[in-house]
């Protein structure tokens, strides 16, 4: 089964070609405001350098945030019309899943214990959540709560996370951390009898938008 | 040649097959969501274009019982517009246009309102001199010929449409305003009061001074009056606003002699509008067209009536798929690039 994930959330976008959950060839790109003008390209790249055509692709995975909404929506507008095109299933991942499992993997140390996982918000604020490995998973064992920059006073163990190190204090914490497409793809392998979503799956915005009315 | 029409840049989804010139079908969802905001709030619009736009896809294909397998090109508006919204439109028909590997083309959203009017008059000549007016545009133009256009005058502030919409607000009416007003306004008496008109002696619009001469209005009469005499003062209003979009219009046609004259945009519904452009066309024996109100509003069948033009014009090697291709908020109808 092969796998194009693709993940937009951050300031870093990434796609990945996947066999199954090993990886086949990946790109990423940096910076502000270029992901809508830089996506297509990459995913020609990656797989020109699969050696594989569209045809090929079995199933789409798509990191569906939480982060920034303008890119988690170019992500997924551009995902959904390949894979209606296509007639391929799309298996949404949290991208902060993404991230936990990467960590997990990066910090083998930890394996046996929980990590917190710190995402950055956009919003001069970021996303917390804490995980727990479990086998090829990562589980969730709290909500994901929105904290603004520089809390820290209630969190304890090791943080991982892509949330500059300027704007945290954690006891313990593992910067550079973002997400990326290979994770994303891997945890959709996984997943991909359990999901239930539909074409009109939205992604984990996780901030309500709020308008006072006037 | 099926061409597939997307276009989001405001609260409208809406996805429209064309085969041949011909419109096989539209699918719309208009956003209801704005209507306790008194106006469209672009995080809210964007994040329900990416919930629908896939269903709004297949229900256009299934109107025209067309398979995506059968589309030739794909047509996205790419601008001026919302950048949220824009964004999710042209990344969905940047998706669709890779993963089917056929042409994708950039449709200006005002030229598309222009080009509107070909779908029921396929036989409008050039030169025409047309007017734009919707709640995010007013815009004088003239084009001597298929996509070269030449701006005369824009609103220096709020569009007619806006203004309309905000008037409809004050007067406790609802959003959106247009239809609302325009109902009103064919039941009152257009001479029960005066509202200025704005920008005198200049191609270009002003709708924000008349806004504020009817919220002083309001504050100055008191509530019971304003709900008696509401057709009266909504049929004052609405003769303000299409004297000045009119009277432009007539002094450009006096210049520029154009073989037709168009209106477009959701404004363009207008019923006195519709009614001054007429008599004055009449007179002067210029061809007017209007489209039907289904293609006023904000509609895919318009972007992917521009598109199949463009490519009869240009070719399909123009549109060769861009991956680059990115959305123009501030896009002007003098700035394209094809």
């Amino acid at each position: 089964m092969y796998i194009l994930a693709v993940e937009t959330s951050s300031d870093r976008a990434s796609v990945s070609f996947l066999k199954e959950t090993k990886i086949i060839a990946s790109g990423s790109v940096s910076g502000k405001y270029s992901h809508n003008k830089r996506l297509f390209e990459m995913i020609e790249n990656v797989l020109k350098s699969a050696c594989m055509e569209q045809n090929n692709i079995d199933l789409f995975a798509l990191g569906t945030g939480p982060g920034s909404f303008t890119g988690l929506r170019i992500g997924a507008s551009a995902v959904k019309g390949m894979a209606t095109a296509l007639n391929k299933k799309i298996i949404p991942v949290p991208s902060i899943d993404a991230v936990a499992l990467r960590a997990f993997e990066e910090n083998p140390d930890y394996g046996g214990s929980d990590i917190g996982i710190a995402v950055e918000g956009m919003q001069k604020d970021f996303f917390y959540c804490i995980y727990t490995r479990l086998e090829r998973e990562v589980v969730k064992k709290s909500e994901i709560v929105v904290h603004p920059y520089g809390f820290s006073s209630y969190i304890d163990g090791v943080t991982a996370g892509n949330v500059e190190e300027i704007n945290v204090s954690f006891k313990k914490y593992i910067p550079e951390i973002w997400p990326e497409a290979q994770y994303v793809g891997r945890l959709a392998y996984i997943r991909r009898f359990t999901d239930s979503s539909d074409d009109s799956f939205e992604p984990h915005y996780h901030k309500e938008f709020k308008n006072v009315r006037v | 040649m099926i061409v597939l029409g997307i276009e989001s840049s405001c609260d409208d989804t809406s996805v429209s097959v064309l085969k041949d010139g011909n419109i096989l079908s539209v699918a719309t969802n208009t956003q209801t969501v704005h209507s306790g905001y008194g106006g469209v709030i672009p995080e809210v619009a964007s994040r329900a274009h990416l919930k629908n736009i896939s269903a709004v896809l297949k229900n256009a294909l299934d109107k025209a019982a067309v398979g995506l397998n059968d589309i030739d090109a794909v047509g996205a508006t790419y601008g001026p517009g919302l950048v949220g919204p824009l964004l999710v439109g042209l990344n969905f028909a940047k998706g669709l246009a890779f993963s089917l590997s056929i042409p994708l083309v950039p449709v200006n959203h005002i030229e598309s309102h222009i080009l509107a009017n070909f779908i029921e008059h396929p036989d409008i000549e050039y030169p025409f001199l047309a007017l734009v007016v919707s709640g995010g545009h007013t815009e004088l133009v003239y084009s001597p010929s298929f996509g070269k256009y030449e701006l005369i005058g824009r609103t220096r502030d709020d569009a007619a449409g806006e203004c309309i919409d905000k008037v409809s607000k004050m007067l406790g009416r609802g959003f959106p305003g247009g239809k609302i007003m325009d109902s009103l306004a064919s039941e009152g008496d257009s001479g029960f009061t005066v509202f200025p008109r704005g920008m005198k002696n200049s191609p270009d619009f002003s709708f924000s001074g008349l806004k504020t001469a009817v919220k002083y209005y309001i504050e100055k009469n008191d509530k019971a009056f304003i709900d008696q005499n509401i057709s009266d003062i909504a049929a004052s209003f609405i003769d303000s606003v299409t004297d000045s979009l009119t009277e432009k219009l007539f002094s450009a046609a006096e210049l520029k002699k154009p073989a037709t004259v168009l209106l477009a945009g959701g404004v363009s519904a207008n019923t006195s509008l519709r009614k001054k452009a007429s008599a004055y066309a009449a007179k002067k024996s210029i061809r007017l067209c209007y489209p039907s109100v289904q293609y006023c509003t904000d509609n895919a069948a318009m972007t992917a009536m521009s598109a199949y033009m463009m490519i009869k014009k240009y070719g399909t090697d123009r549109f060769r798929f861009d991956p680059e291709l990115d959305a123009v908020p501030f896009l002007r109808i003098e700035d394209k690039k094809i």
